[in-house]
């Protein structure tokens, strides 16, 4: 799976970037999703994609595994000592929630593919062996079972999301969806996909009329003016 | 095998019962807007990943404590940490951390998206103490999770599933309700 993946690899790059990047770039935002949310969100990820890379007999080991849980709690338990400031948020937030989505995608999929090649290589570039390896490395032991049918379950759970979310569009994109699941694994869809939700909401109040009953145009602003 | 250390049980047992307790009221929590509701679908499918993961977590435990202790549950208790014992077990091997990995990323996010649909419920909170207007989008906004139930939702992702907290949180919220108000503060600054 992942090595079909691998060749598709640009062709994902492109589509990552391209169009949520230039759309973002149109909304011009000044505003920023708050510290609180922000570097917690990334330094748990940083934690997380560290966790192989140190010795699992160290005490640094199991700080890094507090260290995870605890960032990774931040952004939710933070709400209920900090109150969201509607000045701070306030314009174009969307495009700051996007970019942290955006920037999780990238991430996720630059891990996915280091990954990839990784076990590829161990698996001396067969795609045969990876795919038999990765299938015993699902049920090593229960704890990986546990973990791995979690995951499993996360990628239904994500899948299921976006067809309640989209389900107008998911007879035309369920291939598209089901096939990146299986390719780039949940870690990499939800965010990808909750970046590009935020894009394709951005462009649709970008091209929304003003509606007229509830707020001046301009031209009637211009009026008042004039004969104030 | 050693005779059951009666003493060491009965010190261990109030952490035991307090860790099940937490979580199942944990999930309690998150199970009760559903089914106020009489939605279903979405809890089942919850619980049905916390009894699959629990089942998986006993055996872990059972296996590592047959491995580790050679059938001494006093040496056991006292020397052997679960927690850190069963991450070991998921990062050790390569094909195995390829699985482990995506779920702890995909954790990332889902702690995020909490953040952003609390931050989207109080912004509404907010306004609707200025409009008439607002108040019907109060209503909406319950379907957000407050910040205490958000609170229990990564108590039952944590310490029972983490897909048991995606399914409860991905039942409950929807990409309208949270992007709404963002979107009509960039109509906003658009007009």
């Amino acid at each position: 799976m992942i090595a079909i993946n691998d060749p598709l690899l640009p062709i994902y790059l492109q589509f990552l970037i391209s169009d949520p990047f230039h759309s973002a770039l149109a909304l011009k935002s000044s505003a920023s999703v708050p510290g609180h949310a922000l570097f917690p969100t990334f330094l748990a990820l940083a934690t997380i994609l560290a966790t192989p890379t140190i010795p699992s007999d160290s005490t640094s080991y199991t700080y890094n595994l507090i260290a995870m849980h605890l960032l990774l709690a931040v952004p939710v338990v933070a709400p209920l000592f900090v109150r969201e400031k509607r000045d701070r948020r306030n314009e174009g937030a969307i495009l700051d929630v996007f970019a942290v989505y955006l920037l999780l995608a990238l991430l996720t999929f630059g891990y996915h593919v280091y990954t990839s090649i990784t076990l590829l290589y161990a698996s001396y570039w067969n795609p045969a062996a990876l795919v038999a390896s990765l299938i015993r490395g699902f049920s090593l032991n229960h704890a990986q079972s546990s973990i791995a049918s979690d995951a499993v379950f996360a990628a239904v759970a994500t899948l299921l999301y976006i067809r309640a979310n989209n389900p107008d569009k998911w007879t035309k994109q369920k291939v598209f969806w089901i096939a990146n699941m299986v390719m780039l694994g949940p870690a990499v869809v939800l965010p990808m996909w909750f970046a590009m939700t935020r894009v394709e909401l951005s462009k649709k109040v970008a091209e929304k009329p003003v509606d007229e009953s509830k707020s001046p145009s301009r031209q009637e602003k211009r009026k008042v003016k004039k004969t104030g | 095998m050693s005779s059951l250390p009666t003493d060491l049980l009965v010190a261990k047992l109030p952490w035991w019962l307090g860790y099940h307790v937490v979580v199942l009221y944990a999930v309690f929590a998150s199970l009760a807007p559903f089914l106020r509701r009489g939605q279903f679908a979405w809890p089942l499918a919850a619980l049905g990943c916390l009894g699959l993961a629990w089942y998986h977590i006993y055996s872990f435990i059972y296996d590592d404590f047959i491995e580790t202790s050679d059938g001494d549950v006093e040496h056991y208790l006292n020397n052997s940490d679960i927690f850190v014992n069963a991450y070991r077990a998921v990062t050790s091997d390569k094909f195995g951390w390829g699985w482990s990995w995506q779920l702890l990323a995909w954790t990332c996010t889902v702690c995020f998206r909490i953040w952003e649909a609390i931050s989207a419920r109080q912004e509404r909170e907010a306004g609707s103490t200025k409009s008439s207007e607002g108040e019907a989008k109060v209503d909406e906004a319950m379907e957000l999770p407050t910040p205490l139930q958000s609170v229990w939702l990564i108590v039952a992702g944590f310490f029972g599933a983490m897909s048991t907290c995606g399914f409860f949180l991905f039942g409950r919220i929807s990409e309208k309700s949270s992007c709404e108000s963002l979107s009509s503060r960039v109509a906003k600054l658009s007009i």
